[in-house]
């Protein structure tokens, strides 16, 4: 990276910093956030037993000083496969979206900014894909691939393309037309220099909100996919197939579901809280 | 960095340029036919009333009538001995901004908004130039500085600027790469009256420490008498009259030119309404048969409903497009009292 860019980041970034400090919902988000990972990326250290560690004498106890949030039917501490779920539900999370957003995101780039022909082309084999409904979609593309961590990124990667297809194109559109592309066609700038210099960074706002949010839908598909059995295997704990196993011992042992349930909620509602925020925070017109 | 020294003739030699926008119902005949050309460090200016093609000619010249609708129809663009109208995308991106730079009208869009300034012009230069960023920006604080902008501001983005700065800072990325030509679309008309002259006294200053021949396109007769050695008077897409400033200033011939400095208010003349011109420029998607100005001349004869007239010399380089030429004594040359 140049250092002009990093320059250049700065300014932007300490002002929408300073923006979203004003918002206690979002800081909210993001402290959560920020633990989260930091939980995820320390999981061994943070721990208390690992995560495919069987006390079966301890078999479906409630929460006590030995087992914080209890233990599943194998007398597996549910902490300990929370804390070591985060790092699959994360990585799932910011892995699909990186994939929707890289691929979705060069088309929709592509199709606003040329147009015509190459747009039609772009846009309704995307409208193809959102024809399907996502999570069906996901399923399918899972079913086909198999289970497995990289093929569940895949998968939920792939529903979302079109929806940031959508995005971009638009935000490409809308600033397409402004009269500091024509400058910079005027200075000599090809194509590709005009989209990734100009046109990309003057529609950052709506991209970025956009992200935030379906991080926490691509954690919430995962763990759909998870649930019922297409995501990752088992003994490997993810928030999804721990609350699927959870469910036959729902009566005996609510805390199965409970905590896997509080945890998935609370990372989305996180996620959530910071989009919005950011949505605030780049958006002058719904600046209070 | 002498980009004229030792050549002689013309940088731009341009005939019969016809540009036109195609839409769905009608086609706009935005350029009908534009001959002129450019001496090595000379100043032209282009000027006309909103409309008149001036800045659909200006675009043209660099190949950037947008398109579709826009069709460069027709013509010669020879620049530096070279056909425009027949280079190559590639050729076009390395004219573009090293060998000819636009300055555009207006100062508060034409910035990047989220790139500061000293990244802007740094960009001019890397695109052109080969140098390494850190060159570049040592280029562009260079030329932050020339047009009078402390080089502490390089970081600033273009909001933390006012419109006057904002010109500048244009001016500094057009002329980063010392082109050959620079191509103002009416740099001043967005700024106000004390910036406008500040800003024309830079422009002059910096084009003959360059040594770039220049184009101005304005629709302030004022400008053009300040700033160019010739001045083209541009009407409904063709240039009607073309001289040496002064002598176009002293004696203009053409009725449309006339009307113009009529409609001047002069500081030494008490009346209470101006000569206005009647009538308004033709659509032009629907030129008039003819000449396009004979609907307003009052001294529009047959011959000037039938045929257009083309541009011809009437003596001393002073070109002129008018049926007219041979009887302006008697007829016309009343009405320029």
């Amino acid at each position: 990276m140049s250092p002009e860019t990093v320059e250049a980041s700065r300014g932007m970034m300490g002002e929408f910093a300073h923006r979203l400090r004003k918002n206690p919902l979002a800081v909210f988000g993001f402290v959560v956030l920020s633990i989260l990972v930091l939980v995820a990326a320390f999981a061994p250290l943070i721990a208390p037993y690992g995560y495919s560690d069987q006390f079966l004498e301890h078999a479906f106890e409630p929460p006590n000083a030995k087992f914080l949030l209890g233990t599943d039917e194998f007398g597996r501490d549910i902490l300990s496969r929370l804390i070591y779920g985060a790092r699959v539900s994360l990585q799932v999370g910011f892995v699909a979206v990186g994939l929707a957003l890289s691929v979705g995101g060069f088309l929709g780039a592509v199709a606003g900014y040329y147009g015509g022909f190459c747009d039609n082309a772009i846009m309704r084999c995307m409208d193809v894909l959102l024809g399907i409904p996502s999570t069906l979609l996901a399923i399918a593309i899972a079913a086909s691939l198999g289970p497995g961590l990289v093929n569940l990124m895949i998968s939920v990667g792939i529903a979302q393309i079109p929806f940031y297809a959508r995005i971009v194109r638009g935000a490409v559109l809308s600033v397409r037309g402004q009269e500091f592309v024509e400058a910079a066609r005027a200075m000599g700038s090809g194509d590709l220099r005009i989209i990734f210099r100009h046109i990309i960074p003057n529609s950052m706002a709506p991209i970025i909100v956009q992200t935030t949010l379906d991080v926490a839908y691509a954690i919430l598909s995962a763990a759909g996919l998870s649930f019922i059995g297409l995501g990752v295997q088992p003994p490997f704990p993810e928030w999804g197939s721990m609350l699927s196993g959870g469910r036959q011992y729902i009566f005996e042992a609510p805390h199965m579901t409970l905590f896997p349930g509080i945890t998935i909620m609370l990372t989305i509602l996180s996620l959530n809280f910071l989009g919005d925020g950011l949505r605030d925070a780049l958006d002058p017109k719904l600046r209070r | 960095m002498k980009n004229s020294e030792g050549k002689k003739g013309n940088i731009l030699d341009v005939r019969d340029l016809v540009i036109h926008y195609e839409l769905e119902e009608s086609t706009v005949r935005a350029v009908e036919g534009m001959s002129f050309t450019l001496g090595y460090g000379e100043t032209l200016a282009f000027v006309g009333e909103t409309g008149a093609g001036k800045t659909t000619t200006a675009l043209g010249l660099m190949r950037l009538v947008p398109s579709p609708p826009g069709r460069m129809v027709g013509g010669e663009i020879f620049f530096e001995g070279r056909d425009i109208m027949k280079a190559s995308g590639e050729e076009l991106r390395a004219i573009r901004g090293e060998k000819i730079s636009f300055i555009s009208q207006d100062p508060m869009t034409s910035l990047n908004p989220v790139m500061s300034v000293g990244s802007q012009i740094a960009e001019m230069v890397v695109l052109h130039s080969g140098l390494s960023m850190r060159e570049s920006r040592a280029r562009a604080e260079e030329m932050l500085s020339l047009v009078g902008i402390r080089k502490e501001r390089m970081g600033d983005y273009p909001h933390q600027f006012s419109g006057g700065m904002r010109q500048r800072v244009l001016i500094a990325i057009a002329l980063a790469c010392s082109p050959a030509l620079l191509i103002a679309d009416e740099p001043t008309s967005a700024l106000d009256v004390t910036i406008q002259a500040q800003v024309l006294n830079l422009m002059k200053g910096l084009k003959e420490r360059f040594d770039t021949s220049m184009i101005m396109i304005t629709h302030d007769l004022g400008i053009a008498a300040e700033t160019c050695d010739r001045v083209a008077i541009i009407y409904a897409g063709r240039i009607v009259e073309m001289a040496d400033t002064e002598s176009l200033f002293t004696e203009a011939l053409h009725p449309y030119a006339i009307g113009l400095f009529n409609s001047i208010p002069r500081i030494d003349d008490d009346r209470d309404l101006l000569d206005a011109l009647p009538g308004l420029m033709p659509d032009p998607a629907r030129l008039p048969q003819g000449c396009p100005f004979h609907p307003r001349c009052a001294h529009a004869s047959q011959e000037c409903e039938n045929s257009a007239p083309g541009l011809e010399d009437v003596g001393n380089g002073h070109l002129l497009a008018c049926w007219l030429r041979g009887k302006r004594n008697s007829e016309v040359g009343s009405v320029a009292q």
